[in-house]
């Protein structure tokens, strides 16, 4: 089945127009999710902005505080994969990812296309072993101060010792990132505090007085960096933005839709979740209209909900691809599932229709 | 149908410029008689040119993007941020940047930087530019790929089938190459890159790889030359650079990106001196270079550029003092705001370089009207340098507020000519369009896609060009007394040289190794989900 009201199978046009009741009703709707292509991101928010509703969908506030920051370097995940000589992996996710794709040795860089061995220092709680890695052993809490004193060291700044380590580790590892010629500090703005991604900032600058050093920024899935692209390019701002003046309104706080659910400070809200099945992460209980991949687990039965198809698997789509590191365009032959575009254009048309 | 009635018309293209009727039928400009009933609205007194087209404009990509996050702006404002207004954004969002060119009438505009790697994000954004059609250049010559094909079959065939692939599978319009060499040579750790040095891990220069490039794209027979941003950009002494690279363009096609970058001389103390006399001398004697200025409006804006070896080296310039840089796949870039201060003398005597260069080449047919938006200012500044142009009394005028000894090495204050109107005309509209090889615009002949600007002749040119009295775009009205009228949406123009599939038998292999993927995980699709296909074929030299 494809569409349900309060849990109950129903016909498709009985769905639609029941959602569309609700958001006709609304004065405050909120549209948030996990994700979606960008054909659905743009769906969502121009709904958003004809209803003046709230738009919050994905999770990409990190990596776009990263891009307003004092400096920021970085590059592509097959630059790092292809050239970096040492990695400085900061926290588990990165750990991971360095074990995972930049195992082998770099294949461009300085010494030609000779191959050279790869040193790789993994900043975190250790759990993650990297063949041939060196590992500073910090917990979660203590990353940040970490980096700040692996910055430190290589700025030769005045230094004492910190989470176990003495000035004379610090200033061990730093003399390894200096022997970088490529050098590549891989790590998630979704971990990383932005005082401490700062901080590593301050370091790859710091490095690239003598060397090459930058990082690698790893982006958050279902294609949540491809959708604050988009809400960038059609207002101007990152997401969490409120069209209830009727422009954009950016407020990281204010928007943040779980926060509004939960207050009560909107009356219906639409969740979407294309590339999961994932349920809201709030509590609140609005009239919900939810579109998620099928065996979605729901607190209670969403008034509406839509079992929608994958991008480029049940349907073409546009999103963020890791490896490429931007938004690829993946077809797909087409099958009967639903897209979060079709659903909330439908849904746009009876908001439309109705108000008229 | 449409009748302009009695306008003084301006069309270079067809060597018209007199007072007369234009005709528009089915979204093409037609002749008389061709509809038995048409709409009549009175122009007379007015100026009828065609829509204006825009070269090089950083309108779309994930710069721009990085751009706004740095420097928000306002959305849905009605009006440009005030001069010189601090922190306030230049890089308008899609919608703006479509309303804020028909409203001056432009109708088509090119982006000059496409990283290929970022082709379908950059697509996705110029598809929600309204009102105005847009192109898009496509970035090589500091991708490995590119680099080892030169270096392992120089003779030039394979690199033109790969040019061509890589022009089609990004829907480009053309061919840009930023500093060739000079980002691959900054991950090995080079800091300044000039015409004869090389990249290290690939023995070749930034000669090598341009000439290479200007072959392939003049030999597949793309119209728009290869766009080139050369060396040495913003640094005191380019002039040489850019000398260079006249003569080795070896008489073949060559545009020379925002050349007032590129000219500057070096005073004894390592500062900045005016060196536009040269450069406009070798650009009137060679006739194969055509060049847009990058002229410097003051105020506040923001630097975009895939240039990231000159990005870096420029961060302490910043203003507000924040910056991004990136290594990309090939030349990734760099994003810096920066403020063109009327005091100050360095950014004064970038200004003057940018007018003395537009008024000493001579031929507007060679010469192109840009800011390189948002880098020398913001394209909302048009009007006002194309006052510069045609009004020397109000260059004086302007040139007196602006600190004295910033012109010590310029000589604009004895340059009195003025661009008349057709010579705007031409430089807007006629010279883009065959530069673009978007010939079915550009004039007002019969057949031509009916893209119309009109306005109101006056001596106060800001006024004029700031706000046209109507503009067409396909035969349809978009503008009336200077406000955007309900949203249209226009196509993305892209050229579609042919190659031989051969090279693909390199490209797998390769795409296999560095991205598990197909050598088309980065191409664009005919249509988007979702969307009607916005692409229309150009560019056929």
């Amino acid at each position: 089945m494809t569409a349900f009201i309060k849990g109950a199978p129903a016909s498709l046009d009985a769905a639609l127009d029941r959602a569309g009741d609700i958001l006709r009703a609304a004065k405050s709707p909120v549209f948030a999710g996990a994700g979606a292509d960008i054909a659905g991101a743009r769906s969502a928010l121009s709904l958003a902005q004809a209803m003046g509703g709230v738009f919050d969908l994905g999770d990409a506030a990190q990596e776009m505080r990263a891009m307003q920051g004092r400096r920021l370097m970085y590059t592509t995940p097959r630059e790092a994969k292809s050239r970096a000589d040492v990695v400085l992996a900061i926290g588990e996710e990165a750990a991971r990812y360095a074990a995972k794709h930049m195992s082998k040795p770099p294949k461009l860089g300085r010494e030609g296309f000779k191959a050279a061995p790869r040193i790789i220092l993994h900043a975190g709680a250790g759990r993650e072993t990297i063949e041939g890695g060196k590992t500073i052993e910090a917990s979660l809490e203590r990353l940040p101060g970490v980096v700040a004193a692996l910055a430190a060291a290589v700025k030769g700044a005045p230094l004492t010792g910190y989470a176990g380590l003495s000035s004379d580790d610090f200033k061990a590892f730093a003399e390894i990132l200096k022997t970088a010629q490529f050098g590549v500090a891989v790590w998630s703005p979704a971990d990383l505090h932005p005082m401490a991604a700062e901080a590593l900032m301050i370091l790859a600058e710091a490095l690239n007085a003598a060397t090459r050093f930058t990082s690698l920024m790893l982006a958050q899935g279902d294609n949540a960096r491809g959708i604050a692209d988009v809400v960038v390019w059609m207002t101007g701002f990152p997401g969490r933005v409120s069209f209830a003046q009727g422009s954009a309104e950016y407020d990281p706080w204010r928007f943040d839709a779980s926060r509004l659910v939960n207050s009560g400070e909107c009356d219906a809200a639409v969740w979407v979740s294309a590339f999961r099945a994932a349920a809201p992460p709030w509590t609140g209980a609005p009239p919900l209209i939810a579109l998620t991949g099928p065996g979605a687990a729901f607190a209670k039965p969403p008034e509406v909900h839509f079992n929608i198809g994958k991008p480029g698997v049940d349907h073409s789509g546009e999103y963020y691809d890791a490896m490429a590191d931007g938004l690829i365009s993946a077809a797909a032959v087409k099958s009967d599932k639903l897209s979060v575009a079709a659903v909330l254009d439908a849904l746009a048309v009876r908001v439309e229709r109705r108000a008229a | 149908m449409i009748h302009l009635k009695g306008g003084r018309v301006i069309d270079p293209a067809n060597n018209r410029d007199g007072v007369g009727d234009v005709f528009i039928a089915n979204g093409r400009i037609a002749a008389q008689g061709e509809s038995a009933k048409y709409e009549t609205i009175d122009v007379s007194g007015k100026i009828v040119m065609a829509g204006g087209i825009d070269i090089h404009s950083h309108i779309a990509g994930g710069n721009v993007n990085a751009a706004r996050l740095m420097l928000p702006g306002p959305y849905g404002a009605q009006e440009p941020p005030p001069h010189g207004q601090r922190f306030a954004g230049v890089c308008y969002p899609a919608s703006e940047t479509g309303r804020l060119y028909a409203q001056m009438g432009f109708t088509t505009v090119v982006e000059p930087a496409m990283n290929p790697a970022g082709a379908v994000r950059t697509h996705l954004e110029l598809a929600d530019i309204p009102y105005i059609d847009r192109g898009a250049l496509a970035i090589l010559g500091n991708e490995d790929f590119l680099l080892r094909l030169l270096r392992e079959a120089p003779d030039g065939a394979l690199l033109r089938d790969y040019v061509a692939w890589a022009v089609q599978s990004t829907k480009a319009l053309g061919v840009k190459t930023i500093n060739p060499g000079g980002a691959a040579a900054f991950k090995e750790n080079v800091r300044q890159f000039n015409l004869d040095d090389v990249v290290p891990s690939y023995g070749l220069s930034s000669r090598t790889i341009f000439n290479a490039l200007q072959h392939a794209v003049h030999e597949l027979g793309i119209a728009h030359p290869l766009h080139l941003h050369t060396n040495n950009l913003g640094m005191p002494g380019n002039i040489d650079s850019v000398l260079d690279t006249i003569k080795a363009s070896q008489g073949l096609p060559l545009h020379l990106a925002h050349v007032q970058f590129y000219s500057y001389g070096k005073t004894k103390k390592g500062g900045f001196a005016s060196e536009a006399g040269r450069l406009a001398e070798a650009v009137i004697a060679n006739k194969n270079i055509t060049v847009d200025i990058g002229q410097v409006a003051f105020g506040q804006t923001i630097t975009i550029s895939s240039d990231v070896l000159r990005q870096f080296s420029a961060r302490e310039f910043a203003n507000p003092k924040k910056w991004i840089v990136w290594d990309g796949d090939g030349n990734g870039g760099g994003i810096l705001p920066y403020n063109y201060r009327e005091k100050d003398a360095v950014a004064a005597l970038q200004w003057a370089i940018g007018l003395e260069l537009f008024l000493l080449i001579d031929d507007p047919w060679r010469v192109f009207f840009t800011t390189d938006h948002p880098n020398g200012g913001p394209f909302t500044g048009y009007p006002k340098i194309l006052h510069l142009l045609m009004d020397a009394g109000e260059r004086a005028r302007f040139m007196d507020t602006l600190p004295a000894k910033a012109f010590k090495t310029s000589i604009l204050k004895d340059l009195k000519r003025e661009y008349s109107l057709n010579e705007i005309a031409i430089m807007t509209r006629a010279a883009p369009a065959k530069l673009l090889g978007a010939t079915d615009r550009g004039h007002l002949g019969e057949g031509g896609v009916a893209d119309i600007s009109i306005y109101t002749e006056q001596a106060d040119k800001t006024a004029m060009f700031a706000a046209a009295d109507y503009v067409f775009k396909n035969g349809e009205m978009i503008v009336k007394n200077g406000a955007a009228l309900g949203r249209r949406m226009g196509q993305t123009l892209t050229a579609k040289p042919q190659f031989d599939r051969r090279i693909e038998a390199r490209l797998q292999p390769y795409y296999d190794e560095q991205y598990g993927a197909r050598p088309d995980i980065f191409a664009v699709p005919e249509a988007f989900a979702g969307a009607v296909s916005p692409f229309k074929e150009a560019g056929r030299a």
